[in-house]
Formats: structure tokens, C-alpha cells, sequence
């Protein structure tokens, strides 16, 4: 059991920083902490009136060290409103996006949507949306997906994570598995309390293996020490 | 007495091919025709001249230039060293270049030889030439066309402003930044 706390907080944590990552693109508006922002395009227009930018064709969207591409974007520099679609392939430092579109909503939410493949590091997500809010750190995945660490990977039919909190939830055909550690564990629902010593609650059709050892429960919580040691509860 | 008929029948025929030479190389060339018929445009010259244009009474804009030329047939005209003042709405863009034109037909300005605009408010347009679409009521930037409007600036080939200077589409090389460039 001793990967169940380094999965759940680092796949939570792997989501988020993906999206963190996606959402310092947010872009020309917002006041560029050390530098300009640039939007590139075949054609790119600009209604100082209403603050909206749009760029066509071979958009490629810069701000700090990060670039971003696709074929369409939108900006508006007085709402911080901002889309970009079709095929986008994003790159800051060691977090990289591809997906259908992202769009951001006035520098506090990034929304990711269609085939979202992201990574930061040897951490990544992949799955069809991705919603992050920076005001509350608070990650939500609505349809799923699958997040994969180092450790090994959690997967959920619906997952989100408060990241203040060190609070995550995995619902739906909760997995989790290491296969380094030689761990699974799965149920209905799990989610994880990193600021109560490492409770990881599984609950409904519970399930957890790890070497020989298997527990089957309604419930299964899970409490992981920092030497990397479990002990379960189990309750009907 | 037949000597001398076709001696003189020899002198007629010459005195009639030399005629009919005459004739032919002696029809001025086309060239000569025009020059002496078409004396070539009818120019005048002025210095210090201004012109505008004006629509329901108000002006649209109006070029003050060290040297015009204007054909008086067509009325199309040629400026040097100008100095322009557009205006749209409450904003005022002053704009200055060596060269320009005058197109009565379309009532459209072509500034070129490096034009340079620049607004009330400060905002600056650079490019290798300036157009006035009078039609269609548009500001055309054309060749490294370069706008700075606040914290925004968009460069490109060919930039067109419209909406009293307010909207703006870049086209070729395209690019805006926000922020220190």
C-alpha cells in the first residue's frame, strides 16, 4: 500500500500542473510577468474598441517561454477571455498539451476539450477535458481519464482535486495501480486526504492487492505513513 | 519624232514614280503626328498647396504639399514632401511622406516612399505606403507596415484600419504583441 499516497497526490498533482501549465498561456492580456506576450497568424486582427484579437492560419501564440500553436485563437484583451483551436500543441519548459482546444475564461479557468494529452515532466493526463481554476487550485476532469505518474497511473470515469487542500476523487471505476510497488486498488469512489496522514478512503465494491495481501470491502481506508507503510480499515 | 515620244514618255513615268515617292515618304510618322497634334498633358504647378476632401460638410482629410502637380484634364495629382491630416471622428491622424497621388476618378490617396501617421492620442503607423480608400472608407498600410496603438503593436505586411482607427487587420507576417517588445 506504500504507493497509494505518492499516486493519488502526484496524479492529482500532474493533472494540475498541466493545466497550470496551460493556463500561463493566458496569454496577451493578462500583464506579462517578464516580457510581452506575441500572437502570430497568416492574418490577425485587432478591435481596440472591444480589446478582441483573433489570429488565422499558422497561429502561433508566445508568452514568457512558452508557445503554443494551432489554428485559430481569440483574445480579448479586456475580459482575458481567450480560445485556441485546432490542433493545439502547447510547450512550457517541461509541460507540454496537445488537444482540439483550450480556452481560457477571464486568466482564472482554462478549459481543455478533445483528445487532451498533457505532461509535465514524467507526470501526464490524458483523457477528453480538463477544467482548472487558479483562483481555488481546483482541478476537475468531467469525463475522466487516466493520470500517470512515475508510480503508476489513477483512472476514474469522473476526477477532481482541490489543490490547496491536497484533496482529490476519483468516481466511477476508481483504479489505481503501481506496478513498480506491485499495487492495485480500486471501487467505486476513492478519494484521497493528503493533509490526514495520507487517508486514502476506496469505497463501494472496495478492493485493494498489493504483493499477496488482497482486501475486498465496502469500504477500505487506507493510511499512509511517510516510511511508505498502510494500515487499512476495513468496514462492511 | 518616236525618240523623242518615249523620251517623253520616260520623263512622264519618272515625274510619276517620283511623285507617288514623294507621296509616300513624305506622310509624317505617327509619332510626329501626336507630338504635333497632342501638346501632352495640361500640368499645373503650385507650391504650398493644399487640397481636402469633404463629405456632409465635414473633412474627411486634407494634404498640405511643398510641391503639387495636378493635370488639369484629369485632375489627378502629384505631391511632394506632404503633409496630411486625416480625420476620423474625434481623432486626428497626421500623416507625412515624400510622395504621393491624388486620384480624382476614385478620390482614393496613395502616400508612398515611406509614410508615417500618427494619431492624437500618439499612436503611430509606419509603412512604405499609405492609402486612403475613399470608397470603402479604409486606411491601407502597405509594405513592413508597422502600428503601435498603447500597449499593442502589430506588424505585417500590409495593415488595414478601419473604424476610426479603432480596427485593424494584419495580413502577411502578421504579428501582434502586448507588452514591451
Amino acid at each position: 500500500m506504500s504507493t497509494m499516497k505518492s499516486i493519488h497526490k502526484k496524479s492529482i498533482a500532474a493533472a494540475a500542473a498541466v493545466l497550470l501549465g496551460i493556463s500561463s498561456f493566458a496569454i496577451v492580456g493578462a500583464e506579462p510577468s517578464n516580457g510581452a506576450s506575441e500572437l502570430n497568424g497568416d492574418v490577425v486582427e485587432y478591435n481596440a474598441k472591444t480589446g478582441l484579437m483573433t489570429a488565422d492560419g499558422h497561429v502561433v501564440l508566445k508568452h514568457n517561454d512558452g508557445v503554443a500553436r494551432g489554428s485559430h485563437a481569440e483574445y480579448n484583451t479586456k475580459t482575458q477571455d481567450g480560445l485556441l483551436t485546432g490542433g493545439v500543441v502547447a510547450n512550457q519548459g517541461d509541460t507540454h498539451l496537445t488537444c482540439d482546444s483550450v480556452r481560457f475564461f477571464g486568466g482564472t479557468q482554462v478549459v481543455a476539450e478533445g483528445n487532451v494529452h498533457g505532461s509535465k515532466g514524467d507526470k501526464a493526463y490524458e483523457g477528453p477535458r480538463a477544467e482548472y481554476s487558479t483562483d481555488n487550485e481546483y482541478l476537475r476532469l468531467p469525463a475522466g481519464g487516466t493520470i500517470t505518474t512515475a508510480d503508476g497511473s489513477f483512472t476514474a470515469d469522473y476526477m477532481e482535486g482541490w489543490m490547496k487542500e491536497n484533496h482529490a476523487r476519483g468516481v466511477g471505476n476508481a483504479y489505481v495501480t503501481s506496478p513498480k510497488r506491485n499495487f492495485e486498488g480500486g471501487g467505486d469512489e476513492a478519494e484521497y486526504f493528503g493533509e490526514e496522514s495520507g487517508k486514502v478512503v476506496l469505497t463501494g465494491n472496495a478492493w485493494a492487492i498489493q504483493d499477496n495481501n488482497r482486501l475486498k470491502s465496502q469500504r477500505l481506508t487506507v493510511y499512509l505513513d511517510e516510511k511508505g507503510q498502510a494500515q487499512t480499515e476495513a468496514a462492511q | 519624232m518616236e525618240k523623242k515620244m518615249k523620251m517623253v514618255m520616260l520623263l512622264a513615268a519618272a515625274a510619276f514614280i517620283g511623285g507617288i515617292a514623294w507621296v509616300v515618304f513624305s506622310v509624317p510618322k505617327e509619332e510626329n503626328v501626336k507630338e504635333a497634334g497632342d501638346p501632352g498633358p495640361r500640368l499645373m504647378e503650385y507650391s504650398s498647396n493644399t487640397i481636402r476632401e469633404e463629405k456632409d460638410g465635414k473633412v474627411i482629410w486634407e494634404i498640405y504639399a511643398e510641391q503639387s502637380q495636378m493635370n488639369v484634364d484629369t485632375q489627378d495629382t502629384v505631391f511632394q514632401n506632404v503633409k496630411g491630416k486625416y480625420y476620423q471622428g474625434d481623432k486626428l491622424i497626421t500623416i507625412t511622406a515624400p510622395h504621393g497621388v491624388y486620384n480624382s476618378k476614385t478620390r482614393n490617396v496613395r502616400l508612398d516612399g515611406g509614410a508615417k501617421a500618427v494619431t492624437s492620442d500618439n499612436e503611430t503607423l509606419d509603412c512604405a505606403s499609405l492609402e486612403w480608400v475613399a470608397d470603402e472608407g479604409r486606411l491601407l498600410a502597405i509594405g513592413k507596415a508597422k502600428l503601435v496603438r498603447g500597449g499593442v503593436t502589430i506588424t505585417a505586411d500590409r495593415i488595414e484600419a478601419a473604424d476610426e482607427f479603432n480596427s485593424f487587420k494584419a495580413q502577411g507576417n502578421a504579428h501582434i504583441v502586448k507588452g514591451k517588445e
